[in-house]
């Protein structure tokens, strides 16, 4: 039996193209106090993230892998090109219907990997951060789970000074 | 749950960052409890990590626990480690096996080289890691850190 094509030339003619653009909401105290408190519970995050002086005296900071887009942006330019997105594929990361070209036909996702840049700008209370996107490329591989996909994508932060923030990839594993 | 902290009078900053020096394990339980909160801070909802029937439709034994999660925790090990005398510059993972439901999962690492720069700052790279209570190595990475003047 063949292998079925993972990677078709229509998705390797979209690589290293900005398929997304967001501009976060400004980022609030709370929103970083409630980042803080999740990601260590059961205990309590450092007294920093929860010292109303912090944020008083403009010394509070982010978690370096806070997500200001968590709950949406405030802008999101578009591409031109989007296409529809097949409902049973949403909540599977794909992003190839931005740029007008039909995500692979493969019904589970995972995330395979992270690997970050930081520049040592942090994101404070009132930054808006811009991210964009491109996908860096497409692997095919044979897993424990069949037919594999990696799809690696980099998005670069900016902060409203155009500061980098961050340079953020992401292997998404479809299957 | 075990944390060391990083404030210990008897260890010099140098012998603490040193070559050999581990990270302190930030030990968690994996489950409803900690991926809820995640969830709910990080909007992400998707079924494989709030469905059992939707995590064995994926191939594993029931719903498991989200990589940025894991990827969280690793930040909150090496931010506890540092205690504010110096900066991750780089962070990388690969999302090996999942955190399954009661997992205890500890995130840690080793210092395997560091190197003073002409600037005075010191660079330390890290060999990085979520392992479970098997010592499987769910998410195995690499961290490189700089410290600052008064850290070395």
């Amino acid at each position: 039996m063949s292998e079925p094509i993972l990677i078709r030339p229509d998705m390797l003619a979209i690589v290293n193209q900005p398929y997304g653009r967001q501009i976060s909401y400004p980022i609030t105290e709370s929103d970083i106090r409630k980042w803080a408190l999740a990601v260590h519970h059961p205990e309590s995050p450092p007294a920093h993230y929860l010292d109303p002086r912090a944020a008083e005296t403009g010394t509070l900071t982010a978690p370096p892998e806070f997500n200001p887009f968590a709950w949406g942006a405030a802008r999101t330019e578009h591409t031109g090109k989007e296409i529809p997105l097949d409902p049973a594929r949403r909540n599977l990361g794909a992003m190839e219907h931005l740029l007008g070209v039909v995500p692979p036909d493969l019904p589970h996702a995972l995330n395979g990997g992270i690997s970050t840049a930081y520049s040592g700008v942090p994101m404070r209370p009132g930054d808006v951060i811009t991210a964009e996107s491109v996908i860096a490329g497409y692997t095919a591989k044979q897993g424990r789970l069949g037919p594999m996909l990696l799809t690696e994508t980099a998005t670069t932060w900016t902060n409203q000074r155009d500061e980098t923030v961050k340079v953020h990839r992401m292997t998404l594993i479809r299957y | 749950m075990t944390e060391v902290a990083p404030d210990d009078p008897a260890q010099s900053a140098k012998t603490w960052f040193a070559v050999g020096a581990a990270v302190p394990p930030f030990v968690r339980e994996a489950g409803f409890q900690v991926w809820n909160r995640y969830a709910a801070v990080n909007s992400e909802f998707v079924g494989i990590h709030m469905d059992d029937t939707a995590g064995r439709a994926a191939g594993y034994p029931g719903a498991f626990g989200m990589g940025n999660l894991l990827w969280s925790w690793l930040h909150c090990a090496l931010e506890r480690w540092l205690d504010g005398q110096g900066r991750l510059e780089h962070l990388e993972l690969r999302f090996r096996s999942p955190a399954l439901k009661g997992d205890r999962i500890a995130c840690t690492g080793i210092v395997t080289g560091r190197t003073e720069k002409e600037d005075g700052t010191t660079v330390l790279d890290l060999d990085v890691w979520a392992e479970n209570d098997s010592g499987q190595r769910i998410a195995p990475g690499r961290a490189r850190i700089r410290l600052g003047h008064a850290a070395r």
